[in-house]
């Protein structure tokens, strides 16, 4: 009492318009607020401590707990598996790409081929596989071969094991009977050769060639030896002057018939016949062969060991007796001018002949 | 064509696979596929409709889709998940009350018709009639209450959904529970 009375008086003297004030509560509390008020924290400290949100709603509400948590609200059939797929479609809407798929896998249309598997796998493959390798766990784990097929091949554990190819009657019993009859063939028939004839019996057996005394056994380390020591082969080059020297002797060779053609059309003294009547003067000539009959010439010529070739030659040597530069060239077609020049420079005067080309 | 490699199962794995671009959106299916219904039924409890549902669901993961690269793992995958549905769930609550220019508790009340209007309400039945009185709790004593009853979720990983303190969390669910028990007592 005489605190209330101090903090009243302090209150007076800080703020005497406060002091006038209704100092009663404004609040008001439930109807049996406090009166309730113990049990109810009671309650939520026991359900505070609740091991499980079951035992707590138990606590907290007996009536809550009862009614059964079912789903009350119904959803469109499908809606979950597709609802997916709707998203993607709503992403694509906001963002600038685009999905492909279905509800089962959905990726970037940009990666579709990306995604596609280049590989091929067997049809069933994956389908198969999970049984196919339990089968194959099965059959490593069996006790006998019987269950291990059983476990790989149902179908090959159903299939009569028999072998279904046919032998001919008593192959066994007779075989090894047709066995000893066979060896016995052969040693018939080696004897038979020694009986016709011993001496090519003997000589099938006799050695004829002798080898040198452990020529097998060393054979080899002796080839290896000298595959080693073999000098490396002589290479012989090909060399041009080789080449030269077999077309300067053809151009030699050509250059000599070029130049005794030459002669011969220049009226060449070689020839017995030619030289026989360069030394005949033209006005000589066709005075004496005036009133001359060509049987006289005829028998002149045979005594003179002229024949008729010789003078066709000299009559084309007479009709041309200066050789043109296309006679020339035709005569000498077939020889190259470097012969030529390689001819000139072993055999004439060493100047350059000039070369149409 | 079914899916022929074996599909990781844990958020871990899930993860993983989604940093990669070759397994990204077959990781991101899979993310879906695991938590889709979860994520669904929490979020239509708070918002009644399938329509309405599966709109935010459909916002839900499409920012996980933008989100999960950045997803610094220090929450369980789920938790986040959580927490992205709750968001949105109450963005979106948000968002009608804006619409329709009316205030919260009209919206419950247009929550509490929605449900009313549903083709299997029963209002001789218990279950109908808690979801009614759901309804009548505020959004985040509701969240609470669905995360808890429903989805048994303890109060420490709701502490990290919903960035509470677990003593706050329990205090809710406590209160929650005794409003909707005076409402089935007294509807």
């Amino acid at each position: 009492m005489l605190n209330r009375i101090d903090i009243l008086n302090e209150l007076e003297g800080l703020s005497p318009f406060v002091a006038c004030m209704n100092s009663e509560n404004p609040y008001e509390v439930p109807d049996g607020y406090f009166e309730n008020f113990a049990a109810g924290m009671m309650i939520r400290i026991k359900a505070d401590i609740a091991r499980s949100s079951k035992t707590e709603i138990e606590i907290l509400s007996t009536l809550l707990s009862k009614i059964e948590k079912r789903f009350l609200y119904t959803v469109p059939q499908g809606y979950f598996e597709n609802f997916a797929s709707s998203v993607f479609q709503k992403i694509s809407q906001h963002q600038k790409v685009s999905f492909v798929g279905g509800k089962d896998e959905i990726f970037l249309e940009s990666a579709k081929n990306q995604k596609q598997n280049p590989f091929d796998v067997p049809a069933g493959y994956f389908e198969n596989f999970a049984s196919n390798l339990m089968n194959r766990i099965k059959a490593e784990e069996s006790e006998s071969v019987d269950e291990e097929l059983k476990n790989l091949s149902p179908l090959l554990s159903k299939l009569n094991r028999k072998t279904p190819f046919s032998l001919p009657d008593n192959y066994f019993k007779s075989l090894a009977g047709n066995a000893i009859a066979g060896a016995k063939a052969v040693e018939l028939e080696n004897d038979e050769l020694e009986n016709l004839s011993p001496v090519l019996s003997e000589l099938k057996t006799r050695k004829v060639y002798g080898t040198p005394e452990g020529y097998f056994e060393n054979f080899a380390a002796t080839f290896l030896q000298k595959i080693k020591n073999q000098q490396p082969a002589k290479v012989i080059a090909i060399s041009k002057k080789t080449n030269w020297f077999k077309y300067a002797a053809a151009a030699a060779l050509i250059g000599f018939i070029a130049t005794t053609v030459v002669f011969i059309f220049n009226g060449g003294k070689h020839n017995s016949a030619y030289s026989n009547i360069a030394k005949i003067d033209d006005a000589q000539l066709a005075d004496s062969l005036q009133g001359t009959n060509e049987a006289d010439i005829l028998k002149f010529m045979q005594s003179q060991n002229i024949s008729v070739t010789d003078v066709n030659n000299i009559n084309n040597a007479v009709a041309s007796n200066d050789l043109n530069d296309t006679d020339a060239d035709n005569i000498l077609a077939d020889i190259s001018d470097n012969e030529l020049q390689q001819y000139v420079h072993d055999y004439g005067g060493g100047s350059q002949v000039p070369t149409t080309n | 064509m079914a899916n022929l490699m074996a599909v990781p199962t844990t958020d871990t794995e899930l993860l993983i696979q989604f940093r990669e671009p070759a397994t990204k959106e077959k990781a991101f299916t899979a993310i879906i596929k695991k938590y889709q219904e979860k994520m669904y039924w929490h979020i239509r409890r708070m918002v009644v409709e399938h329509e309405d549902a599966n709109d935010v669901l459909q916002n839900v993961f499409i920012r996980v889709w933008n989100g999960l690269e950045n997803f610094r793992e220090d929450s369980q995958l789920y938790t986040w998940l959580y927490r992205i549905a709750t968001n949105e769930s109450l963005t979106f609550l948000e968002q009608q009350k804006k619409k329709s220019a009316i205030s919260l508790s009209e919206v419950e009340t247009g929550l509490s018709n929605k449900i009313k209007a549903d083709s299997n309400f029963d209002a001789n039945k218990l279950e109908w009639k808690l979801q009614l009185a759901i309804q009548q709790l505020p959004e985040k004593q509701r969240v609470v209450f669905n995360l808890r009853y429903y989805d048994e979720m303890p109060y420490e990983e709701m502490s990290r959904v919903l960035e509470t303190s677990e003593g706050a969390l329990k205090a809710s669910y406590h209160h929650a529970v005794k409003k909707i028990e005076d409402y089935m007592l007294n509807h």
